[in-house]
């Protein structure tokens, strides 16, 4: 096929959906078989990575665990940096939990279609990225044990509110009503085709479980429409929290008066890096995921491709956005923060900065050419450096601010202990326990959803010509 | 406010069984035992680690069983200074006034006792050396008096006590069995009693006695107690034969043998620097490390703190070779090596000369020619120029360190200048004609090496450590086949060569008697009781010269009780000989210091015991304390009438009218009278010499002169200094000293070889290199700390570290000076300095969990340039005359706005702020250690330091200016163009403070009163606040500090101040415990009538820091009270606030350093550096936050 003859048939006709034209039970057969799939015949693969997962869990209870018994000082947290990689690893989960409710909500109201078949791995996502980063507010704090319920604003005999003028107390609610609404919106979601699963239990244990998650669906015209109305409201009510959370987020940081942090743009620009990291993760567990189960066909190039161009895009403005605060920082006038803006290029955290310039800047970058936008291995290394960059993104801010601000006799400099590195991995562990459980006993991809955008749904479809498109992907 | 005391019932003899518990516990044979050595003896014998239930348990026995076995507390009365003497009242502190000595220096102190601890030391106001201040040796010393390292009980031949066989029962062994002691290795290490320990010194004393004491050599340190001095003229008597040795690690042998060249005899040199107008510093340390550091810095910084443009300053010169204190703080500083000190000393005096000075006779003709100068001619001719025009007002202050000669020349300068009598006057030396040290050492030596030496006592000395290392005193000991016996706090080094260590007393357990350098004396009263079984130096000698046991209280009083008849009033007729007043002591009672009747001694008897005074017993005891005292041998026949008028003068006020009663005892009460308000004054009146004009002996300085040349610079020169934090090694296991940051390198828990940048650029060493440094063969490897503005090719090291014994806190911190040190080169020498190539691992680090595992020195401050931010403002006299509110206009910035209005509770009663004057700032760090005290503030451990976790709340940021007035990164840090600030930074208690707002949980919030509080309960540890801080004076505990605290150190802790859990925030708070305690007090004024308002007066809250600052730098007080010092201190022109132009509006200010450089030497720099005022465009009022609301 030449160059013209495939560009044209790209340009003049969207891709289908779903490739080689299942049918509506081949969507069914092959987004349940990993999930029905009998104990003893358990992918190897999945149980080395299970006990991976729960080998690094391990190490994040003993590390936490550790934290508890001894304090802060196991890390390598100091005066004057007082946050290091405990809110840095919090903000990159939260920005990685952006993706899901985006995916879900905001592409669902913009009837993006080809949402749908990575829609409920992303709200999966979202939902262990949240609870990994709703980790850090607790664990980071001097006395946890006092942290989990102080932060809440519960009645009390001492009369003692919240401050709520503090940007960690609007924290609380953002990422408490984010982690909320995004766990129904998944398991509203989940309903369908956990009743599906019910019904095709072959055990009676199976059928209970599922069943009362499932919540009676019978799939009636009644409960579609409910459903399609909760599911409308649900995405209408993720999709201002998806802007909010980490604008809140970002508040912990544009509320101080710290140079570095105290900056307008924060909001948009956390936003915009939010999704753009969210993304990256998203591609990174989708394209091994679709490889190892098999879903090639469901999870197509086309949809790849599109989430590379919003990785593009929204890397992009996350480089804008670091151009505009060097700009703010010369045109603001003010010393401190024009220090603190050329001491991250140059100063001692000039690896880090350099790191997340190459990583969020320039290597989102190549996605402009159509052929590493559709390359298997090249988007699954940049989504790595996608991760990698916007983790450092977070360090940047968060600790070369720290470092050096205004009374230079106070600066210093901060060194990760084995505890810093072992909580950051550890809740990878955790994230990757759920997301495997996740994968083994839920449907991984919204078999109901992924029906109704499949060529059979649409009464005036034809079927396309087999192999016209994707062949490359063979 | 008067307080009706509190009426004990008198215990009932009858009625024991008081509490059930205590009688049971009375049954059992170790606690008879206990009291059947405890309470007939007057000190406890607490068993260590000693629990505070265990400790207030015994105290509660001492009361219930009162009638068993009497009470102990009339016998030795100490009497609160200020605060009523009824009784204690539980809950508030009661101030006691005492006196510590640190080697030569006295310092008068009032201590606070909190239900029987000592918790806080303060300088006695009344003390003409310490004047209400302190400095980090005295704010640190009250924690060696917790120190679970302490000696605890006597020891044989004692290594270790955990080495030591623990059973050895009491007599178990007999005296027989140590009677030759000529291997003390050979002993078994042996756990001893008390009873042990005086059978001990008994064979000891008996060998000795018969004798006449020969064979007995006894080494302290400098001497500073009379009663001490008395002891040893006693000795003379006892046992004639026995020799005295002193040894003083920094020694003031040079001042003295300067003096004897000078004068003939021994006088002290008193420089007032609150006269001088121009201050010469040769080599020394006057405002750092100094007896009269204290004292001359709150004269020095009188001086240094300009208000209106037509105050007058003073100017210091300082010519020294690494960085001092003084030299921090110098107007023009010199650099050069040691030795070179005397070429520029002897130049000046030729320049002098030159310039029409009339010195005296032959000295201008004496003075060394040809001495190599390679120092700045410049600078020697502006110091003339100077010196000369400030004829009478000027000072200068040769270092310790520096030769006789040069201290006889300084003191020929200072005649020639006419400073005597004006900025410098001279006293009689306490201990006049004593040997110097070095020779009293050298004849020690000899003895020891002729085998003269039987028994060597030593007591508050530690010459197994720091003598000399020609000295050799261990191998010497060992050779000698002495026996040693020590007494000291510590089983420090020379405890470990000792036949017998004898635990000694800290100076708040024993009594004892100090004379300052102007001979003010003060008695040291103990505040507790001795936690272990101590001895005290004069209950040792008072031993050996008796054979018996006395107590430290008696003694002490023995030597007063002279002085004292014989100020009382004069004469009628002579009654009948008193009793014998040594036997008297007032009758035991339940109550302890009240019992002395009020009413004054009757004038008949008042009489009759001057009368006796004058008689030959009194006479012989009055005498007592001459002999202690010796009058100098004055050749200018001026200081006659100082010794003479001393002891004849009588006590103003001392009772002319008073009703006749109890004849005999007139004596006796006149002296209890004096006794107790000594006690209450912390100092006995009239104890001072007199100033003396001494006659100056030109030819016996011309004669010596000479000599001089003999000081020759070297290639490379090592500098021996003492440490502002361990002195020479006493304090090196106190934990606040360790963790103190140096004033100039930062440096803390380690000492370092300082080089200049030159210097370490030209060996290619840079910090934490390891180098070898060898002195005639000795050498000893330490690890470089690169100091810019350090004399090149010189390597300073501080004395007091590399302790191979010290104690916990000392093990492993730095590097032992004294391997290299030279009985004829104790303060610098000539040195060899190679690199090794290794760099300096320090086993203290604990890198657990570490990924990058850091070892070296460390240093709180990394970083010293400021960036050319305007956070220390400094400008020359010149320009504040100029313009008077330069720093104001150091920061141009738009309109301060805010969100909120002020609340209006912030506008009205009392609202607390602060100044700091940073042109009065010497940057000692005597504020940090007195806020670490006063708040109850942890240690962390040098690794917790490097990771910047340490927990001071006041931290003195040290800045160098690479080029004079702007502290501005520009060009590049040489050793020539260096200057250095100082700025103590605390929280700044913002009106605004960006901490609070950030707080999830409200535990930091404004006070009605401005205060930032700080809710450690609420605290959850979020950091926060921390983060939003941008004087970053927040402290977090990362770990929990206070948990590894040994029962016994936790008596140290101030009972008002929260300890703090792990997890917390904490930063300064004002001192708030201080601020709630006085409202307390103002508002129970005004409840019973006393006041017309619950307003507290100006400076009666005093914080800490405050305190202790001997330059008088920080005011606090209340903003809104026009009147208050803090509130005219607000208003001076100088006044500015760090940082702003963020609008947190601090409470704490700071004044603009200014500095006084000679036009001559430094040409005024255009002021278009600093920015014209009008320059900006911006009018004086947008400088201001909104009109009315800004108390800055």
């Amino acid at each position: 096929m030449s160059a013209a003859s495939r560009v044209g048939v790209g340009a003049l006709t969207p891709e289908p959906l779903l490739e080689n034209n299942p049918s509506l039970h081949d969507v069914t057969e092959a987004i349940c078989a990993p999930v029905e799939l009998d104990v003893a015949k358990t992918p190897i693969g999945w149980l080395i990575g299970f006990v991976c997962a729960l080998g690094m869990l391990g190490v994040f209870l003993g590390a936490v665990g550790y934290l508890f018994w001894k304090g802060i000082g196991i890390w390598g947290n100091n005066q004057p940096i007082g946050w290091a990689w405990d809110i840095t690893n919090f903000v990159w989960w939260i920005g990685i939990g952006h993706a899901g409710t985006l995916i879900s909500a905001i592409l669902f109201l913009f009837k993006q279609k080809w949402r749908t078949s990575i829609n409920r791995f992303a709200e999966a996502m979202t939902i262990f990225a949240v609870i990994c980063a709703l980790m850090f507010p607790i664990i980071h704090t001097g006395r946890p044990w006092l942290a989990v319920y102080w932060l809440l604003p519960l009645p009390n005999q001492m009369s003692m509110w919240p401050n709520f003028r503090s940007p960690l107390m609007w924290d609380v609610f953002a990422v408490s009503t984010y982690f909320t609404v995004s766990l129904l919106f998944w398991y509203v979601g989940l309903i369908p085709d956990l009743a599906t699963l019910r019904d095709r239990a072959k055990t009676k244990t199976r059928a209970l479980i599922y069943g009362i998650f499932a919540m009676g669906w019978r799939g009636s015209n009644r409960h579609w429409q409910h459903y399609e109305k909760a599911y409308l409201i649900l995405a209408g009510l993720s999709t201002p929290l998806v802007l909010s959370v980490h604008s809140v987020v970002s508040f912990d940081f544009a509320t101080s008066v710290l140079p570095g942090w105290h900056t307008t743009i924060f909001p948009p620009y956390f936003v915009a890096g939010a999704v753009f990291s969210g993304f990256g993760l998203v591609m990174t567990l989708m394209v091994l995921a679709r490889e190892f189960f098999g879903l090639k066909h469901l999870v197509t190039m086309r949809v790849l491709e599109n989430m590379n161009k919003i990785m593009l895009v929204t890397g992009t403005m996350v480089g804008y956005a670091y151009a505009m605060e060097f700009f703010i920082a010369w045109y603001g006038g003010n010393p401190y923060e024009r220090f603190t803006f050329i001491n991250r290029m140059f100063g001692p955290y000039w690896w880090a900065y350099w790191t997340m310039i190459s990583c969020n800047v320039i290597s989102p970058q190549l996605f402009w050419f159509r052929s590493i936008r559709r390359s298997i291995p090249a988007m699954f290394i940049i989504s790595i450096f996608v991760n990698i960059g916007m983790w450092f993104e977070r360090f940047v801010i968060i600790v070369t601010s720290l470092s050096r601000d205004f009374l230079p006799t106070s600066w210093g400099y901060f060194r990760p202990t084995l505890f810093d590195i072992a909580t950051y991995v550890g809740t990878m562990g955790l994230f990757f326990t759920l997301f495997l459980l996740f994968l083994r006993f839920l449907p991984m991809i919204a078999i109901s959803e992924l029906k109704g955008v499949s060529p059979h749904a649409d009464p005036h479809a034809h079927p396309p010509a087999n192999g016209a498109t994707g062949k490359e992907n063979h | 406010m008067k307080r009706p005391p509190i009426q004990w019932p008198a215990p009932d003899p009858n009625q024991k069984v008081y509490w059930r518990s205590l009688d049971q516990l009375a049954e059992t044979p170790e606690f008879r035992d206990f009291l059947h050595r405890e309470f007939p003896e007057g000190a406890s014998e607490l068993s260590s680690p000693i629990s505070r239930r265990s400790f207030m348990s015994l105290m509660g026995a001492s009361l219930a069983m009162a009638g068993l076995a009497g009470c102990r507390r009339p016998e030795e009365k100490i009497l609160p200074y200020t605060h009523a003497p009824e009784d204690m009242v539980i809950g508030l502190p009661t101030y006691y006034a005492t006196a510590m000595a640190i080697g030569p220096a006295v310092y008068g102190l009032l201590v606070e006792s909190n239900e029987g601890r000592p918790t806080k030391l303060e300088g006695n106001p009344q003390h003409p050396y310490s004047l209400g201040a302190t400095n980090s040796y005295i704010q640190a010393s009250i924690l060696d008096l917790y120190d679970p390292d302490r000696s605890s009980c006597p020891m044989l031949a004692g290594k270790d006590e955990k080495d030591a066989p623990v059973a050895v029962a009491h007599g178990e062994h007999g005296a027989a069995e140590h009677g030759e002691h000529g291997e003390a290795a050979a002993i078994p290490k042996i756990k001893l009693g008390e009873d042990d320990v005086v059978g001990f010194l008994k064979e000891v004393r008996g060998k000795l006695a018969p004798q006449g004491g020969q064979g007995l050599h006894i080494l302290t340190g400098t001497i500073t107690s009379p009663s001490l001095l008395r002891m040893r003229e006693q000795m003379k008597a006892d046992l004639p034969k026995a020799r005295w040795h002193t040894w003083e690690a920094v020694s003031e042998d040079n001042c003295v043998a300067g003096s004897r060249i000078a004068f003939g005899t021994d006088f002290v040199t008193h420089l007032d620097f609150e006269k001088a107008d121009v201050i010469l510093t040769l080599g020394a340390d006057p405002l750092g490390i100094h007896p009269d550091a204290v004292k001359n810095g709150r004269g020095f910084a009188k001086r240094r703190r300009p208000d209106k443009t037509t105050d007058s300053m003073n100017r210091l010169y300082v010519v020294e070779s690494a960085w001092t204190v003084t030299g921090t703080n110098a107007d023009h500083r010199l650099r050069v090596k040691p030795s070179e000190v005397t070429s520029f000393a002897v130049a000046l005096a030729a320049e002098l000369a030159k310039r029409g000075i009339a010195m005296p006779p032959g000295v201008a003709e004496a003075l060394p020619k040809g001495l190599p100068a390679t120092f700045d001619v410049k600078f020697l001719a502006a110091v003339a120029d100077d010196l000369v025009q400030s004829r009478g007002r000027a000072a200068i202050a040769v270092g310790h360190g520096q030769p006789k000669e040069l201290h006889a020349l300084a003191h020929a300068l200072h005649s020639a200048l006419g400073s005597v009598g004006n900025t410098v006057t001279y006293t009689q030396a306490l201990d006049a004609g004593r040997p110097l040290d070095r020779d009293s050492m050298t004849e020690l030596g000899t003895a020891l090496d002729k085998g003269e030496v039987q028994t060597l006592v030593v007591l508050g000395a530690n010459p197994a450590y720091d003598a000399p290392v020609d000295f050799r005193f261990a191998e010497r000991l060992k050779n000698s086949k002495a026996t040693l016996i020590h007494l000291g706090m510590y089983r420090d080094e020379t405890a470990q060569l000792a036949a017998l260590h004898i635990p000694g007393t800290h100076f708040l357990e024993s009594w004892g008697d100090l004379r300052g350098r102007d001979g003010t004396a003060s008695i040291v009263q103990p505040l507790i009781a001795p936690l272990y079984k101590g001895w005290s130096e004069l209950e040792l000698i008072s031993f050996l010269c008796s054979g018996r046991q006395s107590r430290g209280f008696e003694l002490v009083r023995e030597t007063w009780r002279g002085l004292a008849v014989s100020r009382m009033p004069a004469p009628t007729p002579p009654p009948a000989p008193a009793p014998e007043p040594a036997a008297v002591t007032p009758p035991p009672t339940g109550k302890g210091k009240n019992k002395i009747p009020p009413a004054p001694a009757p004038a008949a008897v008042a009489a009759a015991g001057a009368a006796k005074a004058a008689g030959a017993v009194r006479a012989t005891e009055a005498g007592e304390l001459k002999v202690a005292v010796p009058a100098p041998t004055a050749t200018a026949g001026a200081a006659a009438p100082a010794a003479a008028g001393e002891a004849t003068a009588a006590a103003p006020g001392a009772a002319p009218a008073q009703p006749a009663a109890i004849p005999d005892n007139g004596p006796i009460l006149f002296f209890e009278r004096f006794w107790r308000k000594t006690l209450r004054d912390g100092i006995v009146e009239q104890t001072a010499f007199q100033p003396v004009v001494p006659g100056l002996k030109a030819p016996e300085i011309a004669a010596a002169l000479p000599a001089l040349a003999a000081v020759t610079p070297k290639a490379f020169e090592i500098l021996f200094q003492t440490d502002s934090k361990v002195y020479d090694g006493r304090y090196s296991n106190n934990g606040w000293l360790q963790e103190l940051p140096d004033p100039v390198t930062k440096l803390v828990w380690d000492n370092a070889a300082l080089l200049s940048l030159e210097t370490a650029k030209a060996l290619g060493v840079e910090k934490d290199d390891m180098v070898r440094i060898t002195v005639r063969g000795k050498s000893v490897d330490a690890a470089v700390f690169v100091q810019p503005g350090q004399s090149s090719n010189t390597v300073a090291l501080a004395l007091g570290y590399g302790r191979p014994n010290g104690g916990r806190i000392a093990k492993g911190a730095g590097f032992n000076a004294t391997q290299i040190r030279h009985l004829d080169g104790l303060s610098f020498d000539e040195a060899k300095v190679e690199k090794l190539g290794s760099k300096y691992t320090d086993e203290r680090d604990d890198w657990f969990g570490d990924v990058v595992k850091l070892t070296g020195l460390v240093s709180t401050q990394d970083h010293f340039a400021m960036e050319g931010r305007p956070l220390l403002r400094e400008a020359t006299l010149t320009r504040f005359r100029k313009q008077p509110d330069f720093a104001e206009h150091a920061v141009h910035h738009q309109p301060l706005l805010a969100l909120w209005d002020d609340p209006e509770e912030l506008k009205k009663g009392q609202q607390w702020g602060m100044t700091i004057d940073l042109s009065a700032c010497v940057g000692c760090g005597a504020c940090t250690t007195a806020c670490q005290a006063e708040n109850n503030i942890s240690i962390v451990g040098k690794a917790q330091v490097r990771k910047g976790r340490e927990m001071h709340w006041i931290r003195i940021d040290r800045y160098f200016s690479f080029t004079p007035q702007t502290f501005e990164h520009t060009g590049d840090l040489t050793d020539n163009n260096t200057e250095v600030a100082h700025q103590p930074v605390a929280c700044q208690q913002c009106e605004h403070a960006p901490c609070e707002n950030v707080c999830p949980v409200a535990a930091t919030i404004h006070s009605s009163d401005g205060l930032n509080d700080m809710v450690y309960n609420r605290c959850v540890g979020t950091r926060y606040c921390a983060n939003n801080c941008p004087w970053k004076v927040r402290r977090f505990n990362f770990l929990d500090w206070r948990g590894d605290v040994e029962e016994v150190a936790k008596l140290k802790y101030n009972p008002d101040v929260t300890l703090r859990s792990r997890g917390v925030m904490e930063k300064c708070t004002y001192c708030v415990q201080r601020i709630r305690g006085a409202q307390r007090d103002a508002k129970l004024k005004l409840a019973n009538k006393q006041a017309e308002t619950d307003r507290v007066a100006d400076g009666v809250i005093t914080p800490a820091c405050a305190q202790a600052c001997p330059a008088d730098a920080i005011a606090f007080g209340d903003i809104l009270d026009p009147t208050s010092r803090v509130a005219r201190e607000k208003k001076n022109p100088r006044n500015y606030a760090m940082l702003a132009e963020l609008n947190a509006r601090p409470r704490t200010t700071y004044l603009a350093r200014i500095r006084n450089p000679n036009p001559a030497l430094e040409p005024e720099r255009p002021e278009a550096a600093h920015g014209e005022h009008g320059e900006h465009g911006a009018p004086a009022g947008e400088h201001k936050t909104e009109a009315g609301a800004s108390h800055l």
